[in-house]
């Protein structure tokens, strides 16, 4: 959305299990001059804000949130905290920043934030939302991914990846953890650190609607060949959670060009009817009638506004959805859509 | 808000269909075509529940029951819901039983489209 909302303000949005090294990211990203100009909001949990002393040395803008999860109970205090520091910015009490960072709790489901983000009636005509960026430890991502849901969560939101600590584990353990995300977000570019330099100018690039428009960096996009492509969980040596082992990643792709009247009652219907299972929706669609391709971005039952990209990411033209649902059969999913699809007339059907 | 009725104009929703880069661009007889196709096509999942849309001023669906009972929706995402009050039933595009017949009528279309 980029070009063309050049006015509203970049939200980044840092995520990641307890540990991750959110933190250490954030700050070596306002450490670089591709981050200046940024106002800081950082989310405790516990009574002392410490990460809010180690980001105040970096920038002074930074809104503590003090009461909890930013996630479950402070949505409405994130709504205003925003609309404060933008009063503020636009009174000249506070600089003029050029985009805003936001670090979840470790615990955090970020689902309820990006909502807060994209659906304020406020917010949304001064802010857009920008990357979502996930970093998950490469020492203890794989347990954490198994055991805890809010985990997952945050690995299925993400538009970036960032494994951590992989200075700490071989390269099977590596590999394994780089698995365990790919079940539940096969789209989303992952980059190791320490092994790999952090460009937080890159990393950030963009926003949620970008994403998917660099062919290098998103493999998910170009592999599945699949005319459907499950990623089921198995326990893998490993007890997974019960609600872990419920997600997967369904990949859907259609051949022809999408009637999108078709595909947008199916889209709606499907939300409002399982929005809380399907914790992430990006496709890159062709439609009939609309030469450039449209990506599609949804977390829950919330839908970013479908954007154009300039160009096909690669030379595979048909359109690619990717599900992160949680007990919604692949098969089912799969009949549904292509139900709804062949309703459409057939001069704008899509088989 | 529209001079004549007084309804307010709506946001354009995602459902609405990927929007312009120049909004301008999109001509009125356009929106219309491609709205009419919408409604036609809600209208062919709705008549599962006894229910149909109508478009009003290409901003606005009313839904209504067969008992007359009609209510406005801004977009496709509340209709859903609006449409389980009206007609006391779920709207779940997994639904097996709504897949079936949407399969049947998918078939019998282009069948029909063929033939003529």
């Amino acid at each position: 959305m980029g070009p063309d909302a050049p006015d509203l303000i970049p939200v980044h949005v840092i995520t990641g299990f307890l540990g991750s090294g959110k933190t250490t990211l954030l700050r070596q990203a306002l450490a670089s001059p591709a981050f200046a100009n940024t106002a800081v909001v950082v989310n405790e949990f516990g009574e002392i804000a410490l990460d809010h002393l180690l980001l105040q040395r970096v920038d002074p803008d930074t809104v503590v949130l003090q009461t909890g999860c930013v996630c479950c109970t402070l949505r409405s205090e994130l709504g205003a905290a925003l609309r404060d520091l933008y009063e503020k910015r636009e009174r000249g009490r506070v600089p003029p920043f050029d985009r805003l960072a936001i670090e979840t709790t470790g615990l955090a489901d970020p689902a309820p934030l990006l909502f807060t983000l994209m659906a304020d009636p406020v917010l949304r005509h001064h802010f857009r939302l920008g990357s979502v960026v996930t970093t998950v430890d490469a020492v203890n991502g794989a347990r954490q991914l198994a055991q805890h849901l809010e985990s997952v969560k945050q690995v299925a939101v993400a538009d970036r990846l960032v494994l951590t600590k992989t200075d700490l584990v071989d390269r099977a353990g590596i590999d394994g953890v780089r698995a365990a995300v790919a079940r539940y977000n096969p789209t989303a570019p992952l980059i190791e650190t320490p092994t790999a330099a952090l460009a937080p100018d890159r990393l950030f690039a963009g926003e949620m609607s970008d994403s998917p428009s660099g062919g290098d960096e998103a493999p998910g996009w170009s592999h599945a060949h699949a005319q459907i492509r499950v990623s089921r969980l198995d326990d893998g040596g490993q007890t997974l959670d019960r609600h872990a082992r419920d997600i997967s990643a369904v990949s859907l792709i259609v051949d022809l060009p999408l009637d999108w009247p078709a595909f947008g009652t199916w889209l709606t219907m499907l939300l409002h009817a399982h929005g809380e299972d399907v914790l992430r929706v990006k496709g890159i669609v062709r439609v009939r009638g609309v030469s450039a391709p449209v990506v599609i971005h949804g977390v829950q039952h919330l839908v970013h506004p479908p954007t154009f990209l300039e160009r096909w990411p690669t030379a595979d033209r048909r359109s690619r959805l990717v599900l992160i649902v949680r007990k919604l059969p692949a098969p089912a999913l799969e009949r549904s859509l292509r139900a709804f699809l062949r309703l459409a007339p057939l001069d704008r059907r899509a088989a | 808000m529209c001079a004549f009725c007084g309804a307010l104009v709506q946001e354009r929703h995602w459902a609405d269909g990927p929007e312009r880069r120049d909004p301008e661009a999109e001509e009125a007889a356009s929106w219309r075509q491609r709205r009419q196709a919408q409604v036609a096509l809600v209208n062919r999942i709705l008549c599962q529940y006894g229910l149909e849309v109508r478009d009003w001023n290409g901003h606005l669906f009313v839904l209504s029951n067969r008992t007359g009972q009609s209510e406005v929706v801004p977009h496709l995402a509340t209709l859903w819901s609006t449409a389980e009050r009206l007609g006391q039933c779920r709207c779940d595009p997994l639904d097996p039983a709504l897949l079936a017949r949407v399969e049947r009528e998918g078939a019998l279309g282009a069948e029909s489209r063929r033939g003529t």
